[in-house]
């Protein structure tokens, strides 16, 4: 198909099928039938019969070569592009509104941008005003965007102007004035001053990327101000304030600096914040810096009791490792803070006691960072802990359900669940969750009822024999919400259905998440306890009457939980299912039983252990390996690898309950010594440096590597693994560009610690790793940079337009023209409708 | 079908002179005849109009009003189902990434994805718009909205494939911007959705892919082809290639080097496992190396079966050394190739650029940091780098640095050092050496201005005596030899991607007109068939077929 256009010979006319023109090929043959014809026309008829049959035949031709006729328009688009981000906004708004309401367009189309990061088209200034800003990311400023969609936008046959409100400082992208030019836009441009506010912030903290060992570094920040006065500066050694120092600042920046010594943490994270009287944005306050130390090799202990684990704490320190105790409500939220250990020891701390986002971080420190982890057994341990189904289960090499033995207890369970209307949405799927996983948890010889609620009593589950969990899960999933809260009656039928139940064992769970209506909820709980049955009672969310949940699990003789994380509420039941059948936890005196030989069971001697006095009861994972045994045959001591991590589980305790003998024990420091340096992360070889930049708002990660030896390593992959400030872990593709180079980026937009590990492997196995961090401060976008007006003032010549253009008389000017199209085949196939007339006339009109 | 400008019917009143022409009583031509006899002859003919002679008549008018008909029928717009909708908005994405030239073996997926642009094209009205983009990351504007063809086939045959891959995540969200005000838009995408992973979330719901290939691709390719000059030794340098197939291969590579055979070796690579291979030689000229893969039978991308790369000559290091002359250090100089250095009466003012590193010794020390690299032997004052505490006796070598590259094979542990400066580095500094808690050698090495400092005498040492010292030496200069800065020292290749050629998206088929010819609009196929009855219709007159 062809295209012919006369444009350039100074004719604007397009034919969009020139090869129909072709068809005037046949005019000759009209002629020729014409000639030799013995149709009766005669004289001038007969030439004018053939005159207009070739004119009709003509233009019906041209229609078919669809012509279009390109003609001059000085009809004007223009798009009002206003800086939404946060460093010019409202200032940008204001001076669009001023000059809108002064502006004269000239007839011209108007339509409004609004961008910070994104941009969108709004139809008018009131749209654009009634917009929700968030939706474009005011924490960053994209020029290039806006202008981007700016001229993709105008419709054709415009003559196409911008008018750019704006400080002209983009936190990204490339901006040329050239590809505007080219594509006929002129830019002018409002420049746009930040207002002119009280605002302190820290610029810029520099630190070294790494350090030694006790090593002295300087911290030296940057503070910016816009106005003079006293300030307080405070350094941040990973979130403890440790320096504080007072300044007068002065107007511009001011330089601050902060000696520190690297301690034993293996990642130092410092921050620089500064407080004033006078200040507009609190985001630009804080800006950091992460630094990375040689450190020491490190232990996290969390555990439920901090005092019992310092036999644990001496033993490894005479073993040379360095054991931090942490309360459970001490449990890392950053992986930046887990990256201080090689190993981390869960001791009877309960699943309920970490949010499930604290668990994934501790699967991905295992599995992405190669991390140890390590949990000893407990009544909060394994299963009785609630780790069923979570993701420290996942991680750890034995599962925390287990086949129940035949003469364990047989346990009734009446799940008594609030389906009220305010656990609509997200409690009520994770009560469901939670019942589902507590029915999947009992055996063949256990019995589960499930019961909810409103101001109704529902039997969803009938007191019923547990061996199908699937038939019950799918009763479960019937639950909807709505109604209002009465517990009582719901308590009572709880206990019509226990009472008759021939299960050794009887136990109640409630969950509610709202007040109740009154009731004789001691009476109730009191005949329970005379039928032997327990109650343990949930409150989800801050809304529960938890004084009256409290009082009913006393006088149940159950446990009372608040769970104000209702992600937790599925933990707790499992625990409360597993710590009611009490058959988890086996308490009995017993001797390890090494199963076979191992480096780090190595120089124990495993004649002379003394009695463990309990354990918990787990099961192995396909793939696990067990170490120690119970004299019944249970996992004692179980590893596996995981991801790049190894984990372990010992299911007896290191404390004076259960251990109580193994702590007299010579050997009881030189096996955990030995189990701890098994499971930490091995140490890099040196042989690999990795090196990032930023550059809106992506981070580019370099890893050099090279042998000592063989140079660079050959065959090698490496992979890295990644964990954004939200805890979510992502595989970075990490390709080689050069022999020993690999090179990978990943978006790094979002403020706080980026935490990666490289791992750099051949075939034969793993080369090195790398761990390193990106720190991502706040945006550009609130550094208080000057206007850019050089840029501004380039954009706007370079593209034909003005600085600061008068709003009446800016736009009166037409010195522009754009071409726009008509279609010209309608008009010559009407002429050839009138002339075919004229043709039928001509022949048709009777001779004198 | 429908018609757009039904208005236009009002033209068929016109028809009704036509029928008028063929009602008007068609006057006998005058006849003149001499007797009686020949009238009687010619009188049967004019009373009696022979059947044949009705039938041209109707005939003539059949045909008539039909060319009518047609030529009114085009200009009432007739509209096809795709012509039916109401001014049609679409944002094209041009996929022009390296993958896009696979072919099998023609057309390419390119040419496929130009034709069916094309067809899109021609089925556009005056009143539709199109804009078109490319998938690249930022997406160039090829056109912005225009009805106009014209613009758009300029625009189209602007644009060329890249040799690389593209994101078309940045593409798919201007599409979405530039559609969301306006009415009927859509974003069509042509491309084979040969994308990063995780590309393909970005597509949106309506966002149609044309020009996926739904075949398990065939095809082997470099996916690296780079030299690099080792930073152990000057001069040597290790030449890397993989090379990646979606389906098993095995053939053979040839290396080229200078255009010379250098090495032929067998290739095996499984799906989703990379055949790597590296060589290593020394050579401080510039080297260039060609490989070429034994393409595969029916090898779809042709430009990955060949990568060539090339490695500049190594430049001599320029030193600049200030303070005394030191026999050992100047022996140390003289003995590391590829090294050029001066002495200098004193610490210049203005280093000269030609300067890739200056050595200080004793009290010839600068003011302030230098923009180049510094190496202060036993630095007889504090300054930037720390403060001077004193000295030490007897200091021996506690701890030295594994990860710095300075100190490797260097052996340092071993110098004996009777008289050592204390100092207190800069904050900031890297301690490589130390005794005990007191820094011997450190400095800042990692990032510019560089600098380092030898806190002691090497004549208070045996460290002149020692290996140590020309390959401390040897490492520091190493390390400051910028690798020359070359465009082509890794082959510029699709990569891997692009090489392995798995589609993420499924295949939406483009508005199917059976076949990717020209598309012909209603209007224009009634005024074509009007035009042909016309001419028929002329031809049929001539030979009185019609009246």
């Amino acid at each position: 198909m062809g295209l012919v256009s006369s444009e350039d010979h100074g004719l604007n006319l397009e034919l969009l099928r020139p090869f129909s023109l072709l068809l005037l090929l046949l005019l000759p043959l009209l002629r020729h039938w014409h000639r030799r014809s013995i149709a009766p026309l005669r004289g001038k008829r007969r030439g004018l019969a053939l005159g207009v049959r070739m004119v009709v035949f003509i233009l019906l031709v041209l229609a078919l070569s669809e012509p279009r006729w390109r003609g001059q328009t000085e009809q004007e688009e223009i798009f009002l592009i206003v800086d939404q981000s946060r460093s010019v906004n409202p200032a940008a708004l204001e001076a669009a509104k001023k000059f809108a309401a002064e502006a004269d367009f000239a007839g011209a189309k108007t339509a409004w941008i609004g961008f910070a990061e994104r941009a969108r088209i709004y139809p008018s200034l009131e749209a654009l005003t009634e917009a929700d800003r968030e939706l474009l990311n005011p924490n960053e400023t994209r020029l290039d965007t806006a202008m981007a969609l700016a001229a993709a936008s105008y419709e054709p046959g415009r003559v196409k102007t911008a008018v750019l409100f704006s400080d002209g400082v983009s936190t990204g992208g490339n901006l040329t004035a050239a590809s505007l030019k080219e594509q006929g836009i002129r830019v002018q441009v409002v420049p746009v001053m930040p207002p002119d506010r009280p605002e302190v912030l820290v610029r810029e903290v520099r630190a070294p990327n790494a350090v030694r060992s006790n090593e002295p570094l300087a911290i030296e920040a940057v503070i910016q101000s816009t106005r003079s006065g006293p300030a307080e500066v405070d350094l941040f050694r990973n979130g403890v304030r440790i320096r504080t120092q007072k300044i007068d600042r002065k107007v511009g920046a001011n330089d601050v600096r902060f000696e520190d010594r690297a301690g034993e943490d293996k990642l130092l994270h410092y921050e620089v914040g500064v407080r004033a009287e006078e200040d507009t944005i609190s985001e630009n306050n804080l800006a950091g810096a992460a630094v990375i130390s040689e450190g020491k090799s490190r232990v996290l202990l969390l555990t439920d009791r901090p005092e019992s684990a310092r036999y644990l704490e001496w033993a490894l320190r005479q073993e040379g490792v360095q054991l931090s105790l942490r309360p459970a409500e001490g449990t890392p939220t950053q992986m930046s803070d887990l990256q201080n250990y090689d190993a981390v020891i869960i001791d009877n701390v309960p699943a309920s006691g970490m949010s499930r986002t604290q668990m994934e971080l501790l699967r991905s420190y295992v599995s992405d960072f190669g991390g140890g982890l390590l949990m000893l057994g407990g009544d909060q341990a394994y299963g009785l802990g609630g780790y069923f189904r979570t993701p420290v289960e996942e991680v750890l090499p034995v599962s925390c359900d287990f086949q129940k033995e035949e003469e364990s207890p047989s346990l009734a369970l009446a799940l008594v669940i609030d389906r009220s209307g305010s656990m609509s949405g997200d409690n009520l799927e994770l009560a469901k969750a939670a019942a589902k996983a507590s029915a999947d948890l009992l055996g063949a010889r256990d019995y589960v009822g499930v019961l909810a609620f409103d101001h109704e009593t529902h039997v969803i589950v009938p007191m019923q024999a547990a061996g199908d969990p699937v038939g019950v899960a799918v009763q479960i999933a019937s639950i909807t919400a709505g109604g209002g809260t009465n517990i009582a009656p719901a308590m009572e039928e709880a206990l019509r259905q226990l009472s008759g139940n021939p299960a050794k064992l009887k136990h109640v769970i409630l969950l509610t998440d709202g007040m109740s209506q009154e009731g004789g909820y001691y009476e109730i709980t009191k005949q329970m306890v005379q039928n032997e049955i327990t109650i343990s009672t949930v409150a989800m969310g801050s809304g529960a009457d938890s004084n009256l949940l409290s009082q009913i699990a006393q006088w149940g003789n159950g446990r009372y939980y608040e769970a104000t994380d209702p992600s937790t509420v599925p933990q707790i039941f499992t625990k409360e299912t597993m710590t009611a059948s009490k058959s988890a936890i086996q308490e009995f005196p017993f001797l390890a039983k090494p199963v076979r030989a191992v480096d780090f069971l190595e120089g124990v001697n495993w004649g002379e252990t003394p009695f463990l006095l309990g354990y918990v009861r787990t099961k192995p994972k396909p793939s696990s390996e067990t170490w120690l045994v119970t004299e019944r045959g249970d996992p004692l001591l179980t590893t596996w690898r995981f991801g790049l991590g190894t984990t372990a589980a010992f299911t007896s305790d290191a404390r004076n309950r259960w251990a109580v003998e193994w702590l007299r024990w010579p050997g009881y420091g030189k096996f955990w010594g030995q189990l701890l340096r098994r499971l930490s992360r091995p140490t890099s070889l040196g042989w690999s440096e990795v090196t990032t930049t930023e550059r809106g708002g992506e981070a580019l990660v370099t890893l050099d590597a090279l042998d000592p030896e063989q140079g660079f390593p050959e065959n090698a992959e490496a992979e890295m693994r990644l964990v954004g400030p939200d805890g979510t872990p992502q595989t970075v593709p990490l390709p080689k560009v050069l022999p020993g180079r690999w090179q990978g980026t990943f978006p790094a937009g979002e403020r706080g610690i980026y935490s990666g590990q490289i791992q750099l492997k051949s075939p034969d196995g793993p080369v090195d790793s790398r761990f390193f961090t990106v720190t991502r401060g706040f945006s550009a976008e609130f550094r208080l940079e000057p206007p850019d007006l050089k840029s501004l003032e380039n954009l706007a010549t370079e593209t034909g337009g003005r600085l600061n253009p008068d709003a009446r008389t800016g736009f009166q000017q037409k010195d522009r023209t754009a071409l726009r199209e008509y279609e010209l085949w309608p008009w010559l196939a009407l002429l050839a409708l009138l002339f075919f007339v004229t043709d039928v006339g001509v022949r048709r009109w009777p001779e004198r | 079908m429908s018609f757009l400008l039904p208005m236009a019917a009002w033209l068929g009143l016109l028809s009704l002179p036509i029928i008028g022409f063929y009602l008007l009583k068609t006057r006998q031509r005058r006849k003149l005849v001499s007797t009686l006899l020949f009238w009687n002859q010619l009188k049967p003919k004019i009373e009696n109009s022979p059947f044949w002679r009705k039938l041209r008549r109707w005939l003539s008018l059949l045909l008539q009003l039909l060319i009518f008909a047609l030529i009114l029928l085009g200009l009432m717009h007739p509209a096809f189902e795709w012509e039916q909708r109401a001014p049609q908005r679409v944002v094209a994405i041009l996929d022009n990434s390296a993958s896009m030239a696979a072919s099998r073996p023609t057309p390419s997926r390119w040419q496929e994805a130009r034709s069916q642009l094309d067809a899109t094209l021609s089925r556009l009205r005056l009143a539709d718009e199109m804009a078109v983009i490319t998938a690249e990351n930022p997406p160039r504007i090829l056109s912005g909205w225009t009805s106009s063809k014209r613009e758009l086939r300029a625009a189209l045959d602007r644009v060329e494939l890249l040799p690389t891959g593209t994101d078309p995540r940045a593409a798919l969200e201007l599409a979405r911007e530039l559609t969301a005000l306006r009415e009927n838009a859509r974003v069509e995408i042509f491309s084979d959705s040969v994308w990063p992973l995780g590309a393909e979330g970005a597509l949106q719901p309506g966002m149609g892919v044309q020009g996926v290939d739904p075949e398990k691709p065939t095809n082997v390719g470099f996916t690296l082809f780079a030299i690099r000059r080792s930073p152990a030794a000057p001069g040597d340098w290790q030449l890397d290639a993989e090379v990646v197939s979606p389906t098993t291969y095995s053939g053979q590579l040839e290396l080229l080097r200078d255009g010379q055979t250098f090495d032929v070796t067998p290739v095996e690579c499984q799906p989703g496992q990379p055949w790597r291979k590296s060589w290593r030689g020394a050579a401080e000229g510039a080297v260039e190396f060609t490989a070429r893969l034994t393409p595969i039978a029916g090898d779809l991308l042709a430009t990955d079966n060949q990568a060539s790369c090339r490695l500049e000559a190594l430049a001599p290091l320029q030193i600049g050394v200030v303070g005394p002359a030191d026999s050992f250090l100047s022996a140390v100089l003289d003995s590391i190739p590829l090294v050029k250095w001066s002495q200098l009466d004193e610490f210049p003012a203005t280093l000269p650029p030609e300067l890739d590193l200056i050595i200080t010794t004793g009290d010839a020390l600068p003011a302030e940091k230098p923009r180049g690299a510094l190496l202060l032997i036993n630095p007889s004052r504090s300054g930037f780098w720390g403060e001077r505490k004193g000295s030490l006796k007897e200091a021996p070598v506690t701890d030295v640095s594994r990860l710095s590259q300075l100190t490797r094979h260097a052996g340092l542990g071993q110098v004996a050092i009777s008289e050592a400066t204390a100092w207190t580095p800069a904050p900031g500094s890297e301690v490589l050496v130390a005794s005990l808690t007191d820094p011997l050698i450190f400095g800042q090495w990692d990032r510019d201005p560089r600098w380092l400092v030898l806190g002691f005498d090497p004549a208070q040492s045996d460290l002149p005596l020692r290996t140590a010292f020309p390959v401390l030496m040897s490492n520091l200069l190493q390390s400051v030899r910028d690798e020359k800065s070359s465009d082509q020292l890794a082959a510029v290749l699709p990569g891997r991607i692009e090489s392995e050629l798995t589609p993420l998206a499924t295949a939406t088929s483009a508005e199917s007109h059976g076949w990717w010819g020209p598309i012909f609009p209603g209007w224009w196929l009634a005024l074509a068939l009007g035009l042909i009855v016309l001419v028929a219709e002329w031809a049929l007159y001539h030979r009185r077929i019609t009246d």
